[in-house]
């Protein structure tokens, strides 16, 4: 039985009841349909940064710390009970908070609409007790993207903020805000239906949580909803019953003893990140290539790996080490080890209503591990290829252990066990390692997607393996912060710095969006050519809270947008001549009911 | 809706073989360039091509229009060119230009891609709001920006360069 409670959040120190609201809003939409606009949708798949707000949460040691997120992607109810920090929220008065201060002092701006998410970063940045070294400041930045400025005056504005900081007798509200919030208790349990057909549960027991699944076995789980949040707000699914696992201690806690770790599967990727300090190198290397701080901050370890993606950046990496996975359901407890997890494509090991409770990593494992990512873009990237090795060897330096896990080479992640049986008992040297690399090239038959060829996958497999035998193991650059010399004069400031750091500067949607104003979705040509032969558009007029539909003969006067010559015929109306032509256009009064009555137009060919 | 798909020219060297021009050439000449490359001593004949490029302005293309007394529109457009808007909207509202006042507050990044690829929301905001009577905001997401928005398009250039034995620097 679930009974409907209202949930209050916390927004630039404002408390605000959240009633009835669709669970399936996200934080962006939310923030701007009521005039927080400084935070941006450049993306809506946690790709770019514009949306960029802090939380405030607990670091691996149960401090308070302010994360970063890509609001886009977040929901509403995971933010019940918590605080939010906008770049709207970060000016004292008159006075620009520190990393806005240095965005503007350094030209960190130019058309300003990135720069709320990178200051909101930034800010992430400036309370971090553990961020001292010259790397972490890319690492913290990469999942923002700018397009003008270019990123060198904006990691000089974080040098400028990060070497200026915790100064003595500075009073700073948001650091005091951290230590008010210490002895506050943890997330609080909730239960949010607005309406009978949906509902947000955040159990704060594993037992309650798998009660509720048994009862609702509808349901989908959600975590750091990194990736169901795309699927929201990115595909525009609809999933209309969320448990999330937020509030559960057992599925958030990371112990250890001396052989193992034992890592909660809604442990954030960070939190591992803060407690393993890089004591398993492969690990490490591989979460410096994982998305972006943002979405680490969010992502789990468990989500990682029950999703099952071929080419899941953590599984290779975990494939070697031999770690096991603790399942649970009512019924009591399992352990599968990893290589036994993955079934086929998006499959797993888990039965109906069974959870992924934790990863246990053992520790201190003999021999050298590496691993590897080959992807476009360094971060914030889906690999192309991943993978990881780790080979122990014998007194005769032979080969007692040995472990190569690749993604992105088959349906699961996966063992290259044939070229492990090979590779035992003999010599680790070159001749070995040509031997191997000829029977690994045969080992898979990967595909061919929009990341890479077949046949640039099946190079990239022996490669990569030869990249490990020659490579040395990963270690991190301890250099610190070096600061830059403060200039004796600077430049006069971009006239909206002030304006794009504090997210005031109002950019045309901003004016729109809050405003409640007729909203649009277009109908485009699925055809890069084509004849039209009917266009009806009745059914779409039906649908609930549409205005009108527009088709070519609703132009009053020519209906053409061409620039110089008139050869751009705006709204097709018996030929399209590119792909994604306009054909109608659908106005209403939300783009949710646009976009339903869109849908109406189905695609017939005539063939 | 129903379609009937045709053969679609997605090539320039294709195009340029079954004579698909978009526009008339444009020449800019200066002397006898055919002459002087008779004349010379050697000639070197090549081609080459690039690809097209997304400008992926960090804002996507955005405008919203509110309607005021006597076919009068007010637009509001992400746009590098705010008086082709204006003359955009006007036509396709068949109106005098002076009726339309397009604004543009500020972008969140343009680089070409805003020079004359607002015209589309800015016409459909404007057609709508007309037919309805009320405010309405087009605000194509990161998709139906990549889909509906031209690009800078592919070049495929031919060239013939004509030169001596002397060196001359």
């Amino acid at each position: 039985m679930i009974t409907h409670q209202p949930y209050h959040l916390t927004l630039n120190g404002k408390k605000i009841q959240i009633t009835d609201e669709s669970p399936n809003l996200t934080l962006l939409q939310y923030l701007r349909q009521n005039g927080h606009i400084g935070s941006k949708e450049g993306c809506a798949e946690g790709d770019c940064g514009a949306c960029t707000v802090a939380i405030v949460e607990r670091n691996a040691k149960g401090e308070p710390c302010y994360r970063a997120v890509n609001s886009c992607i977040m929901l509403l109810p995971m933010l019940a009970g918590r605080e939010i920090i906008t770049s709207e929220g970060l000016a004292c008065h008159e006075s620009l908070h520190p990393v806005q201060q240095a965005m503007v002092a350094n030209h960190g701006s130019q058309c300003g609409y990135c720069t709320p998410g990178f200051v909101m970063s930034l800010f992430e940045a400036y309370y971090r007790k553990d961020l001292k070294q010259q790397w972490q400041i890319n690492d913290q930045l990469c999942g923002n993207l700018c397009r003008c400025t270019g990123y060198r005056p904006i990691r000089d504005a974080a040098v400028e903020a990060l070497t200026g900081r915790f100064k003595n007798g500075v009073t700073d509200p948001f650091a005091e805000k951290l230590e008010c919030v210490k002895n506050e208790s943890q997330l609080a349990p909730g239960q949010y239906a607005p309406t009978s057909e949906q509902f947000f549960l955040r159990p704060s027991s594993l037992k309650e949580l798998l009660q509720m699944i048994h009862e609702f076995p509808d349901a989908r789980l959600i975590a750091g909803g990194t990736e169901l949040g795309v699927d929201i707000a990115k595909n525009f699914k609809y999933h209309p019953y969320l448990i999330s696992t937020e509030a559960v201690a057992e599925l958030k806690t990371i112990t250890s003893t001396k052989q193992e770790w034992h890592i909660g599967a809604a442990a954030t990727l960070t939190q591992i990140e803060e407690t393993l300090q890089g004591e398993i190198p492969s690990i490490q290397k591989m979460l410096t290539v994982f998305a972006s701080r943002q979405i680490r901050n969010r992502a789990t370890l468990g989500g990682n790996l029950v999703n099952a993606s071929p080419i899941g950046d953590m599984a290779p990496v975990l494939l070697t080490l031999d770690a096991r996975l603790v399942v649970a359901s009512l019924d009591g407890e399992r352990e599968i080890p990893i290589d036994q997890f993955f079934l086929a494509y998006r499959k797993t090991a888990l039965e109906p209503r069974e959870i992924l409770k934790s990863i246990i990593i053992p520790r201190q494992l003999p021999g050298r591990a590496n691993s590897f990512k080959v992807s476009k873009r360094m971060e914030l990237d889906i690999s192309t290829v991943a993978a990881a090795f780790r080979v122990e060897l014998d007194d005769a330096a032979k080969v007692k252990t040995v472990r190569l896990g690749y993604g992105g080479v088959a349906a699961t992640p996966v063992r290259a066990k044939k070229t492990e049986q090979f590779l035992l008992n003999k010599a680790w040297n070159r001749e070995t390692l040509t031997e191997a690399m000829a029977i690994i090239k045969d080992e898979f038959t990967p595909i061919t997607d929009a990341r890479g060829t077949a046949d640039y996958r099946r190079e990239l497999i022996p490669s990569l393996l030869e990249k490990f035998f020659d490579e040395e193991e990963f270690s991190i650059n301890h250099n610190a912060i070096t600061p830059i010399p403060v200039p004796a004069t600077r430049p006069i400031p971009h006239e909206s710095g002030h304006k794009h750091v504090a997210g005031t500067a109002v950019y045309v949607d901003d004016a729109a969006e809050p405003a409640g104003m007729l909203e649009v979705w277009p109908v485009c040509s699925p055809y890069a050519h084509a004849r039209i032969i009917k266009r009806d558009a009745h059914l779409a007029k039906q649908m609930p809270d549409i205005v009108t539909v527009l088709m070519a003969e609703d132009v009053p006067g020519e209906n053409d947008v061409g620039a110089v010559r008139h050869d751009e015929i705006l709204l097709a109306d018996k030929e399209v001549f590119y792909h994604g032509h306009l054909v109608a256009l659908v106005v209403g009064k939300s783009q949710e009911a646009c976009r339903a009555a869109a849908a109406k137009f189905k695609w017939n060919t005539n063939l | 809706m129903e379609y009937e798909p045709l053969e679609p020219v997605i090539d320039l060297k294709k195009a340029i073989a079954q004579n698909l021009f978009h526009t008339d050439p444009h020449v800019m000449e200066r002397g006898d360039a055919e002459k002087a490359l008779s004349n010379s001593p050697h000639t070197l004949v090549g081609d080459f091509h690039f690809g097209g490029q997304e400008h992926f302005y960090l804002e996507t293309h955005t405008a919203w229009a509110e309607p005021g007394e006597d076919g009068a529109m007010l637009i509001s457009s992400s746009t590098q060119h705010p008086s082709e808007i204006q003359i955009v909207v006007a036509r396709v509202l068949g109106v005098s230009r002076h009726k339309v006042v397009c604004q543009s507050p500020r972008m969140g990044g343009g680089f070409g891609g805003k020079e004359t690829q607002g015209n589309t929301p800015a016409a459909l905001a404007a057609i709508a709001a007309r037919k309805t009577g009320k405010r309405v905001r087009v605000r194509f997401n990161r998709e139906q920006d990549m889909i509906l928005s031209g690009k800078r398009h592919p070049f495929y250039a031919q060239f013939k360069i004509g030169f001596d034995n002397e060196v001359n620097c």
